[in-house]
């Protein structure tokens, strides 16, 4: 089991080739020990980062498989260690790919700053679509709250946003995914 | 040796940034529309950290953000939620991770997000100079730095004013306030403390574990272009919005997806969601404002729609009610 351990932490890090050793990626899938192994790594590659040596450059292939991994993860007991002799994996991973980027310019969103105080305070105002002419004919309004529309904040941000901000600084070293021109 | 290297080549480039940002280099521009551009800039070359107050009506929060741009390596920025629930929020280039505290666990979702102050500017084109109109308003302090203001005035109502405070000696934008058509603050956010780093360190950059907690994340989305709205149609948009961008949004598992078109005038953007109504969820009808944020959710044959963006009410509303289907 250390040795698959071991392995597994090689194909992380991305020192082996992934098609040859499939058999890593099946048991990780099904060995419970592996498979927490699995997540804490993959926890680590998602959303942490630990010192200045700074790998932009993962190895595709791996963090697509990733991609489809389970998401449920058990936390660290020993948070620290998680990280000693690591290389961390970048957050640049496979879903990259998965996502187009925005060719809108950046806008005036303070709005993705106000998401970030909405849902742990107020609930916002709400206005009676009557007092408006223009909404006359709705429907009177349902009891809600602001995480009804979580959803729809997170992804409007997606694109009001500078992600595609035209400045010399290149945010990222892996392919930019393929933008279709939306219908017009 | 090579992490040595690495770091004398961040600062180099760190260096350089700084330099080619400095007034003495650049002298202070005097076109307006200049100064806001070089603010967007700078908010992604600069490498900071300092504690901004956002406030909106009676909603009050401080945060404190370091960022810091490795020159090639891109750019790395914490934002942490300093009163509430302790969010935080982690970028790499345009990857965003949230951490959300709820109750027993710590949510953890993965976006394609890389707005929030102080990157807030746009590149100049010409929407925005067609949709609005930008005044030098003067030197004023905020958070202890002399600031020019901007004076932002949209040509029409479809759209709100702002001032913007920005740095004179980084170019950053210190602060924002958004006005509605009545000249009323309806939010702002800015600077109370900032600090201009030069550091190689990432220390900083993780977060605040609490092993006493379940970390689950939330499934994440797939997005892809679409030429074909699914036989929607939009009828006359809002003067000066025109279509950025059209999408189809997909849980993985998940059977139901959401068609979200995005309009933009060249600062201020809208999305219009459009999905199938599900018979579990009731169906939203209402509209709902928070700080400069205008949301209209209304049902259109048997679809859930819902508009949002950082527009006065009528202009969600108007493209909200210039959606029909095809027969």
């Amino acid at each position: 089991m250390s040795e698959m351990k071991q392995q597994l932490s090689v194909l992380m890090d991305s020192e082996i080739d992934i098609d040859a050793h499939q058999h890593l990626l099946s048991a990780a899938s099904n060995t419970q020990e592996l498979k927490q192994c699995w997540r804490e790594y993959h926890l680590i590659g998602d959303v942490l980062r630990g010192d200045a040596d700074i790998h932009i450059d993962i190895n595709q292939k791996v963090m697509e498989r990733l991609a489809n991994e389970p998401v449920s993860f058990a936390p660290p007991t020993k948070p620290k260690q998680l990280f000693a002799n690591r290389s961390i994996p970048s957050l640049a991973f496979a879903m990259a790919n998965r996502h187009m980027t925005s060719m809108a310019a950046s806008v005036i969103a303070v709005s993705f700053v106000a998401w970030m105080v909405w849902q742990s305070q107020a609930v916002p105002n709400q206005i009676n679509p009557a007092q408006n002419s223009i909404a006359q004919n709705s429907a009177p309004q349902n009891v809600m709250t602001a995480e009804n529309f979580d959803h729809y904040l997170l992804a409007h941000h997606e694109y009001a946003s500078g992600n595609n901000l035209q400045h010399d600084v290149q945010l990222t070293s892996y392919p930019e995914p393929t933008h279709t021109e939306p219908a017009h | 040796m090579i992490l040595n290297t690495i770091k004398q080549s961040v600062l180099f480039i760190a260096a350089l940034l700084l330099l080619s940002l400095s007034p003495a280099h650049a002298a202070t521009p005097q076109d307006p529309w200049e100064i806001l551009e070089k603010a967007g800039l700078a908010a992604h070359q600069l490498s900071y950290r300092g504690v901004f107050v956002y406030q909106s009506g009676n909603q009050m929060s401080s945060m404190n953000i370091t960022h810091i741009n490795h020159g090639s390596q891109g750019e790395f920025a914490r934002v942490i939620v300093l009163d509430g629930a302790p969010r935080e929020l982690f970028q790499q280039g345009n990857e965003t991770v949230i951490y959300q505290p709820k109750s027993e666990k710590v949510m953890i979702e993965k976006r394609h997000i890389q707005s929030g102050f102080p990157a807030l500017l746009p590149k100049m084109t010409a929407d925005i100079k067609a949709n609005y109109q930008v005044q030098l308003g003067g030197v004023e302090r905020v958070g202890g730095r002399e600031a020019n203001l901007l004076i932002l005035t949209p040509r029409d109502t479809y759209r709100y004013a702002n001032k913007l405070w920005i740095d004179r000696d980084s170019g950053l934008l210190l602060k924002l306030a958004v006005f509605n058509e009545k000249n009323e603050l309806i939010e702002q956010v800015g600077f109370n403390q900032l600090l201009l780093i030069d550091t190689g360190d990432m220390q900083w950059f993780r977060p605040s574990v609490d092993s006493t907690k379940t970390y689950e994340m939330q499934p994440e989305e797939t997005v892809t272009p679409v030429v074909e709205a699914g036989g929607w149609v939009i009828g006359q948009l809002p003067a000066g919005f025109r279509k950025t961008e059209q999408v189809l949004r997909q849980i993985p598992g998940n059977t139901s997806s959401m068609i979200q078109l995005v309009f933009f005038d060249g600062m201020a953007s809208v999305s219009l969601f459009i999905e199938a109504l599900d018979k579990k969820t009731p169906p939203k009808q209402c509209v709902m404002s928070q700080g400069s944020t205008n949301l209209y959710a209304t049902v259109v044959a048997d679809h859930q729609i819902v508009v949002m963006g950082e527009v006065p009410a009528t202009t969600v509303m108007q493209i909200a009610r210039s959606v029909s289907k095809k027969p």
